[in-house]
């Protein structure tokens, strides 16, 4: 064996036909992750630290339990004020007694209030619970279609399609997550673009059908 | 930001179809599996655009992606080498290029050299590269590279020529 028939041995691996459009999508992909991340660390929303710490069932079961004890109190305490106490319905007490329920009700009246303040804390606490395990599903959610499109493509099946519902996927949690829709706009645009004819662009459609 | 994400596609889009051809062959060259070299080289462009803030120097941007791909190549190796042997056995079984016998001896005669001479061979003897763009690669002088290419390329002449004058008598 000379060295021409050695070279020509060794330069003989064809390369498959779409690996330049695999790496092209495989870095468009991984862009388009970092700028969702990106986007996410400008928000006030803070989405990594709800990853990092979602919200614990010890917190939801403390304020579910001061809210249960707050909604017992305001029942006691409005029955005890109209409740048909003899005191206050027969009309033959005399002025006094009169007088004691109005002072009992001017001391019950500041606690009234401070409950109706802890119920209305309690609330906010719950609704700030709600959306950051919203917040958090969604960021799951993304993980999740980012790793599938990854492996997707290092299998080398049905690349462009998971791409494609990966972007989707990202954009809509953009939407969810409150940030502008100008950036969602142009990403869905790239999705058609880039990946048309697959179910990812499909969606894409419909979405910036219902931005417009 | 926008600008500098545009100007590092643009970047790795001329990348791509400058070298991703040359890397697959080296990929598979060295691993003897398509599949495992598309991951190869999918893991080295990934690996690349994570971290091209660490290359200085435009001009070494070839040797900055091969070198990529080498250490991809060996986490690869110690991946599969850290596999069950059932396993391991399949793998080999079923790394082949189609039915083409001939491939088939070539890749196994790379596979007998070892790591230094097959990567010597590989890029200078395949891909073209010049013995110093190859030595800068694997941090060896010039002489080292030539040296390993020459003894690399006669074991490999051996190797093929035996099993060659092994198939005609076999006939």
């Amino acid at each position: 064996m000379n060295d021409r028939q050695l070279d020509k041995l060794l330069r003989e691996v064809s390369p498959p036909d779409d690996l330049h459009n695999q790496l092209k999508q495989l870095i468009a992909h991984q862009e388009w992750s970092e700028a969702i991340t990106a986007a996410q660390a400008d928000t006030s929303l803070d989405l990594a630290t709800s990853v990092q710490a979602p919200p614990n069932r010890k917190s939801l079961r403390w304020v579910w339990a001061v809210a249960t004890v707050v909604v017992a109190m305001l029942t006691g305490g409005l029955w005890w004020l109209f409740n048909d106490k003899p005191a206050i319905s027969r009309p033959d007490q005399s002025g006094t007694m009169i007088a004691e329920s109005d002072e009992q009700l001017q001391t019950v009246a500041p606690e009234l209030a401070a409950l109706e303040q802890q119920k209305a804390e309690s609330e906010a606490e719950l609704a700030e619970l709600e959306k950051q395990l919203t917040l958090h599903y969604i960021e799951l959610r993304q993980v999740r279609w980012a790793e599938v499109a990854k492996q997707s493509l290092s299998k080398n099946t049905r690349a462009s399609e998971l791409a494609a519902l990966s972007l989707f996927t990202a954009a809509e949690a953009v939407v969810l997550s409150g940030l502008p829709l100008e950036l969602v706009a142009d990403n869905l645009k790239l999705v058609l673009e880039r990946y048309p004819n697959t179910e990812g662009a499909a969606r894409a459609a419909e979405m910036l059908a219902g931005l417009n | 930001m926008d600008q500098q994400l545009h100007e590092r596609r643009r970047i790795f889009e001329s990348a791509i179809e400058a070298y991703a051809d040359s890397m697959f062959r080296v990929a598979f060259r060295l691993s003897g599996d398509r599949e495992l070299a598309l991951e190869i080289v999918q893991e080295t462009w990934l690996g690349a655009w994570k971290n091209i803030g660490q290359l200085r120097n435009r001009d070494q941007l070839k040797s900055w992606l091969f070198g990529i791909l080498r250490n991809q190549y060996l986490k690869s190796v110690d991946k599969l080498t850290r596999q069950p042997k059932l396993e391991l056995i399949d793998n080999m079984v079923s790394r082949s290029d189609g039915p083409n016998e001939m491939q088939q001896a070539v890749q196994q005669a790379i596979g007998e050299l070892d790591d230094d001479q097959r990567m010597s061979v590989l890029l200078v003897s395949m891909e073209g590269w010049s013995t110093q763009e190859a030595a800068d690669l694997l941090g060896v002088p010039q002489g080292t590279v030539l040296s390993r290419l020459h003894r690399g390329r006669q074991r490999l002449k051996e190797i093929l020529s035996r099993q060659l004058e092994f198939d005609t008598y076999s006939e």
